[in-house]
């Protein structure tokens, strides 16, 4: 089985992270940690990347790098328990959710485990565009993680 | 940990079921499969299908039991009413770590899109939910 993780550095990527360490998994699964850095030019300047102040530029690789380091470092949790040859990791540069169906197509994906809202999310309560997206497009089954704390802080 | 499948009478249930057999599960694993039953307003026709949607689920949790020699808690209900608000609810009630469904039920598929009922429970639920893939895009397309 192939079990992939698309990450970014929200909270919620960190728990589907998480459970899938909890879980139980057959005895020859591959996992994969997977990441989609979308450039500057996309997010912030849109309309035209040509128009990108040079000073966005450095900006952009030092969030490439902590972006970089946050994966290595699930890499890492992953291989503690799942042993370092069934771990492998990829990082890619543009859009988010075509990235990761491209990725998941190419290597064969059989799940791919998403958190519910990305960085770019505004509220709990809404499920991010890129998790729907995904959930979407995919050739493969989907688990979109959600904690538990949404819920059971409304009763406390 | 508390697993909600969520199935329908089609035959699509039965990927559902091959994609949780194929895992490996920790023995304290539970299991609860539910099946939702819209309703139609007449009472004997609901009654009707309430019957026939258990015997189905009947028939599809003793081979799960079977498949899944080494969990020990499988059971299962039928209910009737909005699918979506239904699976949100038993989830809450039952205290779910993960929902798993299909895509897409027996009532039209769209390619590129999971369906409604799938769409809703991931907004609403309190946990997290795998979306079973039912329908191969490109062969629908294709078709």
């Amino acid at each position: 089985m192939k079990v992939m993780l698309a990450v970014d550095q929200s909270d919620c990527s960190n728990m589907a992270v998480e459970s899938v360490l909890k879980r139980k998994w057959p005895q020859d699964t591959k996992f994969e940690v997977m990441s989609v850095f979308e450039p500057l030019a996309m997010t912030c300047v849109g309309w035209n990347a040509a128009y990108m102040p040079v000073t966005m530029i450095d900006t952009e690789q030092e969030l490439l790098k902590l972006r970089k380091e946050f994966v290595h470092e699930k890499v890492q949790e992953l291989e503690k328990v799942f042993g370092k040859e069934n771990v492998t990791c990829c990082i890619r540069e543009g859009a988010v959710w075509p990235g990761i169906i491209e990725r998941a197509n190419e290597w064969g994906a059989d799940l791919i485990v998403v958190g519910s809202h990305g960085r770019s999310g505004i509220s709990k309560f809404f499920l991010g565009s890129t998790a729907e997206a995904i959930a979407g497009h995919a050739g493969c089954s989907v688990e979109i993680v959600k904690g538990h704390q949404p819920f059971e802080s409304s009763i406390a | 940990m508390k697993i909600l499948i969520a199935l329908d009478s089609s035959s699509y249930a039965c990927e559902i079921l091959k994609n949780i057999t194929q895992r490996s599960w920790s023995e304290d694993t539970q299991f609860r499969v539910i099946t939702v039953v819209r309703p139609t307003g007449n009472y004997e026709t609901d009654l009707e299908l309430g019957h026939q949607a258990k015997t189905i689920l009947d028939d599809r949790v003793a081979r799960l039991k079977e498949r899944l020699k080494g969990v020990q808690e499988i059971d299962s209900e039928i209910f009737t009413g909005d699918a979506r608000a239904t699976i949100v609810q038993e989830a809450r009630r039952w205290k779910a770590d993960l929902i798993v469904l299909g895509s897409h039920g027996d009532t039209g598929v769209r390619p590129e899109t999971i369906g409604s009922v799938a769409s809703g429970v991931v907004h609403d639920a309190p946990c997290s939910v795998e979306v079973v893939k039912l329908v191969n895009v490109e062969q629908l397309q294709t078709a």
